[in-house]
């Protein structure tokens, strides 16, 4: 009985990699095949766009999806992203053309925002939390629009954004060459996503959403490690942001929109929270409707408000979870076949 | 500043804090009741903004049928928002912030709907004849229709204020407040009261906009534009207290209405955004908040 | 004498823990009925079920002979049954007098006369009440809130009354006065069941009690025969004195 169940999870399992390497080899192969074609570069782009956003995701669904955060700010480092590498690399005069110190620095305000908002979230009940990373992001806008300190360019936002080289070495100039670079973090990110899921640490998130007072007992300070998710989901947030706004060469106070904490949250709710590919999934999708639909209807917003409506009542564990249960259901005779001609 | 300027702000923080006024009232209630949080309230005040401005401008009707009507249609749309949704949310044993989703997925499609139908471009309601103009307050000339605001806004609180405290049904809705249980054990329908002031919570958010629109204009942002400021005032006054959404309102309206004299409007939402984070984190409570829908 | 209420292989469930694994039970037409038995064990829980506060419950739940097992708790309150928490439940930010319109305004066929009626015999059980009607419930002594929380099931309860642990906490002069308020209402023929843990002041209330121990019933005993049955006080009580009894 053991040995069935576990060959057939292993099976499981490799079938699931299986699936992987196909979609990682489409990503690869994609913009090649199409190359000839007339919209290779609307492919690659959108595409892009698509990584980009998945990573973004990705990100909320740390927060989200595994330590049960519900924010509304994450529009703040998708916007905090954008906007280092903008103010480095145009405002500050430095004249900065690769991406790495961009990038980096990024990430480290990522993590500085994030260890900000989770310590004014670190002690206060999901009402709260819900209230505060909103009016957070909503003030960062406003000081971005108005721009006191004469940084951001105020509602003009930063253009010009130069994108040359990655360390001095990878040309990332051509929507090619960055779709390549973008595909590269991306899998990265999710190599080191995954990593820390499975690490205690995961557990300790996935037990604050669980039960914070079982893990308070256990002996972890909830309120820290609620501002250690921030600070990494914070940190892969900003990077996504930083990514695009290489991606567009500009940065507008935009970026900082509750519509991109909204985002944030559909994407996950659509994919499936807590599973970190189904965010990934559910950013692609979002963006091919959208594609699909801005150029007929104007307020495709009203497709928005209905997939949340829809998603949360009738499938809170979005659509990720519903296509592995359809998934292993296809495999599962050829796992029980194999026991069985093992058996014989 | 002189002190006829002074008068103006100080005026229009009281008008400003009017429209908060009503708008939190609805949410607050809601939230000491059921504890869930309506973002779709704000749709609900521009509902309430674009059916008068229908009725008013666009048919010619009476400006007095305009706030009934406005009151009644939201009252229903949130009836049934709440029956089928939010109840079917609570009965499935779902987190909050599934509320907190739905009502939203609400507004978008309910703010893009009232788009398609009446367009995109804002538009500046009238306000009734018998009201236009200005009224000779001494020292300043001040717009009656301002002035009618602030009146309506008392008289509105003080029905609210007799409606929970004198009436049978008021008792009802304090003990489901206080203790649902207990109230369902003593034969309260408590799911059914739950409702109807739902409704009537969305039902006042039409009348702040009815009010609102010859004030603020009727534009296609009202339903997200405002709901940010009316949360700060809800969280400062206390969730669930209507004294305190009556004082953190005008103190609130007055900090709007002078930062943004004195400084900047931008400047002026961030200060009121930064008091309600700080109160969040060190007095949850605000000021007035014990956990029950009472004065 | 017919069975008001009937309890037919009732189980109860909290989350994974099965809280009551099949009970039966029944309380007949102005009777007074205790449920002992030590803590933890289900008491409170069977009434919680009976008034369908548990959302996990098998078995059927019969009042004057209508199954109400899939009931909602309001709708169980309308039909004559109150209810006296554990807690006691007291509206804390109402007044006395409103924490008993609670209850009233969730009859039928209510009139100025009918409410008259009703207040007058409530303070007629707790005259301390009516000196506090204005008051706070919250500013109550704990005596004086166990009386209203009463007061409110008897309110509630024309049929029949639940109270859960109502003596419990309580200085033994104020447990005495409760039991006279107690005897009274037995008196007016008003069926009760009574969850307690103390069993002296079962002894003095109730016809006939019922012990139930990890979920189960084990023993059902007019109270007359447990009184003179030291083996089984000493097993389920711990009491080994006759004398502990007076």
């Amino acid at each position: 009985m053991e040995m069935e169940r576990s060959l057939h999870q292993g099976s499981e399992k490799k079938s699931l990699r299986f699936l992987w390497g196909i979609i990682l080899l489409a990503l690869i192969l994609l913009p090649i095949a199409f190359r000839a074609t007339p919209f290779a570069d609307y492919l690659t782009y959108t595409v892009g766009r698509m990584m980009i956003f998945g990573l973004y995701a990705m990100s909320y669904d740390l927060l989200f999806g595994y330590t049960g955060i519900f924010s509304f700010g994450h529009a703040t480092f998708w916007g905090c992203g954008g906007y280092s590498i903008g103010i480095l690399m145009v405002r500050s005069g430095w004249q900065i053309t690769d991406a790495f110190p961009g990038l980096i620095l990024a990430m480290l305000v990522g993590v500085g925002f994030g260890w900000a908002m989770g310590f004014l979230c670190s002690r206060v009940g999901p009402v709260a939390i819900f209230l505060v990373t909103f009016a957070f992001s909503q003030s960062l806008q406003l000081l971005a629009f108005s721009d006191p300190l004469k940084i951001t360019n105020a509602e003009d936002g930063i253009t010009g954004i130069p994108r040359e080289t990655f360390l001095g070495l990878l040309p990332i100039k051509s929507e090619m060459q960055y779709y390549y670079f973008v595909l590269a973090v991306l899998v990265l990110s999710i190599l080191v996503l995954n990593m820390i899921i499975r690490s205690p640490l995961g557990d300790v998130f996935v037990g604050i959403r669980e039960n914070p007072l079982r893990v308070r007992f256990l002996g972890y300070e909830v309120r820290y490690y609620r501002i250690v998710a921030f600070m990494i989901s914070g940190a892969f947030a900003s990077l996504a942001g930083a990514l695009t706004s290489l991606h567009e060469r500009a940065v507008a106070p935009e970026m900082l929109s509750w519509f991109f904490s909204g985002d944030a949250v559909l994407f996950t709710v659509l994919g499936g929270p807590g599973t970190l590919i189904g965010p990934l999934l559910g950013a692609a999708i979002v963006i091919i409707f959208q594609e699909i639909l801005s150029d007929i209807f104007r307020n495709w917003l009203i497709f928005l408000g209905i997939s949340y409506i829809v998603l949360i009542m009738f499938l809170p564990k979005g659509l990720f979870p519903l296509f592995q249960r359809l998934y292993s259901g296809r495999r599962e005779p050829q796992a029980a076949e194999s026991v069985n001609s093992q058996k014989a | 500043m002189t002190f006829s300027a002074f008068l103006i702000q100080f005026l229009n923080g009281l008008t400003i804090a009017s429209i908060y006024i009503l708008l939190a009232s609805g949410l607050t209630i809601v939230f000491g009741l059921q504890g869930i949080v309506n973002c779709a309230h704000g749709f609900f005040y521009m509902l309430g903004a674009y059916l008068s401005f229908m009725m008013v401008q666009q048919l010619g009707l009476s400006f007095w049928l305009a706030l009934p009507v406005a009151f009644a249609g939201n009252f229903l749309l949130g009836v049934g928002l709440e029956f089928l949704g939010i109840r079917r949310l609570m009965q499935w044993g779902r987190e909050f912030t599934h509320n907190l989703i739905l009502t939203l997925g609400f507004a978008f499609v309910g703010q893009e709907v009232v788009k398609i139908i009446w367009g995109a471009i804002a538009q500046l309601a009238q306000p009734p004849a018998a009201l236009e103009g200005l009224l000779n307050l001494g020292p300043v000339a001040y717009p009656k229709y301002w002035l009618f605001v602030m009146g309506f806004t008392v008289l509105v609180m003080f029905g609210l204020y007799l409606f929970f405290l004198r009436t049978g049904m008021g008792i009802l809705v304090r003990s489901i407040a206080l203790n649902s249980e207990v109230s369902q054990a003593m034969g309260t329908n408590a799911p059914r009261i739950n409702t109807l002031i739902f409704g009537l919570g969305t039902g006042v958010a039409g009348i702040a906009g009815v009010l609102a629109g010859p004030i603020l204009s009727v534009d296609p942002n009202m339903a997200f534009e405002l709901l940010m400021i009316v949360f700060v005032v809800i969280i400062f006054g206390g969730m669930g207290s209507l004294v305190g959404v009556l004082v953190s309102g005008v103190i609130i309206g007055e900090v709007i209405a002078f930062g943004t004299a004195l400084m900047s409007g931008m400047i002026a939402k961030i200060l009121a955004f930064a008091v309600m984070i700080v109160v969040l984190i060190f007095r949850p409570l605000g000021l007035f908040g014990r956990g029950a829908v009472v004065e | 004498m017919g069975s008001i209420l009937e309890l037919v292989g009732v189980h109860s469930y909290y989350g994974e823990s099965h809280i009551l694994q099949g009970i039966d039970m029944r309380v007949g037409e102005g009777e007074c009925v205790a449920l002992l038995g030590p803590n933890g064990m289900g008491k409170t829980t069977t009434l919680r079920t009976i008034m369908g506060l548990t959302p996990g419950r098998r078995g059927e739940v019969r009042f004057k002979d209508q199954e109400i097992t899939q009931l909602r708790p309001f709708q169980i309150a309308r039909m004559g049954i109150g209810y006296v928490p554990e807690d006691r439940g007291i509206f804390v930010e109402m007044t006395v007098w409103e924490n008993l319109r609670v209850p009233y305004l969730n009859l039928k066929n209510r009139t100025e006369r009918r409410w008259k009626e009703i207040e007058e015999r409530i303070y007629a059980l707790f005259p301390a009440l009516k000196e506090r009607k204005n008051q706070m419930a919250g500013t109550l002594s704990g005596g004086e809130q166990q009386m209203l929380a009463t007061a409110r099931g008897l309110i509630a309860g024309e049929e029949m009354v639940l109270l859960d642990e109502p003596t419990e906490g309580l200085a033994p002069v104020i447990v005495r006065n409760l039991i006279e308020a107690f005897e009274k209402i037995k008196a007016q023929k008003h069926t009760m069941l009574l969850v307690e843990q103390n069993v002296h002041t079962a002894m003095r209330v109730a016809d006939r009690c019922y012990i139930l121990e990890k979920g189960r019933i084990k023993l059902e005993e007019p109270m007359k025969t447990l009184a003179h049955r030291p083996d089984l006080l000493e097993q389920y009580f711990g009491i080994r004195d006759q004398a502990d009894l007076t």
